[in-house]
């Protein structure tokens, strides 16, 4: 397809910029793409794997979770499984929104995402902290078997318990300074973009 | 139109202007690369949901323009220039490509410097396509597209002018 010469001198000039090496870009492409499948594959492998775990320690009477864990566990993936095929079905991004409209869809979903993430940094240890102290006050304490337990299990599982919510606030903590620059940045290209005449 | 075949035929038409486009927003040739395959990827996932193939070009543009205007600069450490720019032409005679070559380079810088609101209007308008067009991409006013492109084009033949 070859478009006619435009009349503007600073078009045609423009235009005259060299062609890229499309055979390696489709190359590329096609490696991203590949690359993308499998890893979704491989992580919904991982996820559905760990669940398949879950079923079976629920049917082979080794955890006494009464099946709570493995129902929240496969609800987690349905959910999160239904999300990504409804954001992929209305994808109302760069596809379909114009500069503007995008920008500030974009900057909504940024603010989300930083409430989400402010929450997994300052909700979880406060409502983990919240929690001990009203299981501590109302006597609410762990099954018998728990004490039990010989004391280094009981260690051990304190320490994992700690590791899980410090790396929890962490990811919070390094995702919400990621998403505060991402709604900063994206709502100075707004006001530029809509910048009056 | 679908599927790789359906792909190469359209990166093959398409795959300068969306260069171009993105070159005006980042200046490093990674960083275009890095933006050249964003787009692409976007418009592979389009493909199907693709209706009206007389108004691709269009689109794509559109795509692109909303893809590099929306990206955010994560890695702000690598910031460092590039030692050649990505507007050499080595297809034309020596003295011919370094005239054309300049010439090319000062548009491209031009259009680089110009406000985020007027560069977006510049790097469509570049592209031959109508104000009409181009104020549906951006979502403005024909009107307010019409002013921003006039003044893209001082700033541009002002800038062109002292440069050249």
């Amino acid at each position: 397809m070859t478009l006619p010469p435009s009349k503007d001198p600073l078009v045609a000039l423009w235009q005259t910029a060299p062609k890229p090496d499309t055979q390696h870009l489709l190359q590329d492409l096609q490696r991203v793409n590949l690359l993308h499948r499998r890893t979704s594959r491989s992580v919904l492998a991982i996820l559905w794997g760990l669940a398949a775990l879950f079923l079976f320690e629920e049917a082979t009477g080794r955890v006494g979770s009464h099946g709570l864990l493995t129902v929240i566990w496969i609800a987690v993936i349905l959910g999160g499984r239904a999300r990504q095929r409804r954001a992929r079905c209305s994808r109302s991004d760069a596809l379909s929104l114009d500069t503007v409209n995008l920008l500030k869809f974009m900057i909504a979903r940024a603010k989300r995402d930083l409430r989400t993430a402010r929450s997994l940094y300052a909700g979880v240890p406060l409502g983990a902290a919240a929690g001990a102290v009203l299981a501590k006050l109302a006597g609410i304490g762990g099954s018998p078997s728990v004490h039990a337990l010989h004391p280094r299990i009981q260690m051990v599982q304190t320490g994992a318990g700690v590791a899980t919510l410090v790396a929890m606030t962490v990811t919070g903590a390094i995702l919400a300074r990621a998403r505060s620059a991402e709604v900063r940045q994206l709502s100075e290209k707004l006001k530029s973009a809509e910048a009056g005449l | 139109m679908s599927g790789v075949a359906g792909l190469e035929e359209i990166v093959e038409v398409h795959a300068a202007m969306v260069r171009r486009i993105a070159s005006v927003y980042e200046r490093h040739p990674d960083r275009v690369d890095d933006l050249v395959q964003d787009v692409w990827i976007a418009v592979w996932r389009a493909l199907p949901r693709l209706d009206n193939q007389a108004s691709l070009k269009s689109y794509i543009a559109r795509i692109t323009q909303n893809i590099c205007v929306t990206r955010i600069r994560r890695a702000l450490v690598r910031q460092a220039e590039p030692l050649s720019d990505t507007f050499a032409d080595p297809g034309l005679p020596p003295d011919e490509a370094s005239g054309h070559a300049a010439r090319l380079a000062c548009l491209v810088e031009a259009v680089r410097n110009l406000p985020e609101n007027l560069k977006a209007v510049a790097s469509l308008y570049l592209e031959d396509m109508q104000v009409k067009d181009i104020a549906l991409a951006l979502g403005i006013s024909e009107s307010n597209a019409s002013v921003r492109l006039h003044r893209a084009k001082s700033a541009i033949k002002l800038s062109f002018g002292d440069q050249s």
